[in-house]
């Protein structure tokens, strides 16, 4: 950050001087744009106005190029936010809280058919441990779609799948956007409670041969089953 | 009347400014010091607030740049707007650091773990490079005939 000092209070004309000080100042912003006139400014206040008009001294100092600097900044800061908000209504992961009757008889009953899969039926994490579940259907599939997400809060809550004892994959952060997985329609499917963030590890599950959400919680370090049978 | 209306609204302006750098600052080092090492630490992530953060205390800068009232406290404090600025692109930087982090720690897998951390760490490095080389060229520099 580099600053001129000015010693002289004269009201006179300092052009000369602005000029040599400029000259010792080797890391000064260009200062080709910047149009000097009688008035010279000491520490921000006005001393002589008898040569300038007030509209072209207050253009002067609304067009400087610190100012201008300053107006570019916030120019970047305005895209940011702009590119935030883009992100966060159209990427982000996050859901907002469904509160339709809907979504209020789901979560009294915790299961539901007709929620779509990525509802989002908490803020918070309310320490809800369910438990296991036997599922009968008459679907003659042999796989079938299973959809997994957090139906509260993403709070860092990690689970994983395990199929008839064969691990899909390795345990994950589940967010407000479901995550596919093929399972059999047919044994039992595993959601191991990997890792809390806090409040509890709430999860929904959603099958797609029954087009049935459970919405379901698990402690850290347990699990839950989900026993298909077909009829 | 005006004038001292003009100048409450602007030292009133420079005392939130603080406020929110203060903010600024505490959240960069919460990030850096607590929250970046916890994930590495556990190997989960959780909640990452950094942009949230730092969207938040940009629109306070923002409109300290285009509102000339409060633009003033630049040129009351002239060392102000350019600690401004690093402040802002060092949380910035945090705040990526830390969704960087979160996105690869999604998935528990020691390999992805590796590769997350070097991409942090080339990421930090690269955006503080340039953040220097942007300041080499374009110095700023405030004289006090601007005004």
């Amino acid at each position: 950050m580099n600053e001129i000092k000015k010693d002289s209070t004269d009201k006179q004309p300092i052009q000369g001087d602005l000029l040599q000080n400029r000259e010792l100042n080797q890391n000064a912003a260009p200062t080709e744009n910047r149009q000097y006139n009688n008035t010279y400014y000491n520490s921000g206040f006005v001393n002589n106005l008898e040569n300038t008009s007030e509209k072209q001294s207050r253009d002067i100092s609304y067009n400087n190029s610190f100012t201008k600097r300053i107006k570019q900044g916030a120019w970047v800061f305005l895209a940011i936010i702009l590119v935030g908000l883009f992100y966060t209504s159209n990427i982000s992961t996050s859901a907002k809280v469904d509160n339709s009757p809907a979504a209020q008889e789901a979560l009294e009953s915790h299961i539901s058919t007709t929620l779509a899969p990525g509802t989002r039926l908490l803020s918070k994490d309310g320490n809800y441990v369910g438990g296991d579940v036997v599922i009968n259907h008459s679907s003659e599939q042999q796989e079938t779609n299973l959809l997994v997400w957090d139906y509260a809060a993403e709070d860092g809550d990690y689970v994983q799948i395990i199929a008839n004892g064969t691990p899909l994959g390795e345990p994950f952060m589940i967010k407000n956007k479901p995550v596919s997985f093929t399972v059999p329609t047919t044994g039992d499917i595993q959601v191991v409670g990997t890792h809390d963030g806090g409040g509890g590890i709430t999860y929904a599950v959603h099958y797609g041969m029954n087009n049935t959400t459970y919405f379901n919680g698990v402690n850290q370090g347990e699990n839950n089953t989900y026993t298909l049978i077909r009829e | 009347m005006g004038k001292i209306l003009k100048n409450f609204i602007t030292f009133s302006w420079l005392l939130f400014l603080g406020l929110v750098l203060v903010l600024a600052g505490f959240s960069t080092l919460m990030l850096v010091f607590h929250d970046i090492p916890g994930m590495i630490r556990t190997g989960f992530a959780g909640t990452t607030a950094g942009f949230s953060i730092f969207g938040t205390l940009s629109f306070v800068v923002m409109i300290t740049g285009f509102v000339p009232l409060f633009r003033r406290c630049y040129y009351i404090f002239p060392w102000l707007y350019p600690f401004t600025t690093m402040l802002m692109i060092n949380l910035f930087i945090a705040a990526l650091a830390e969704f960087i982090l979160g996105q690869g720690f999604s998935v528990t897998d020691s390999q992805r773990y590796e590769i997350t951390i070097c991409l942090m760490i080339i990421m930090v490095i690269i955006c503080r490079f340039i953040m220097s080389l942007y300041f080499k060229i374009r110095p700023i520099v405030y004289q006090r005939d601007d005004r």
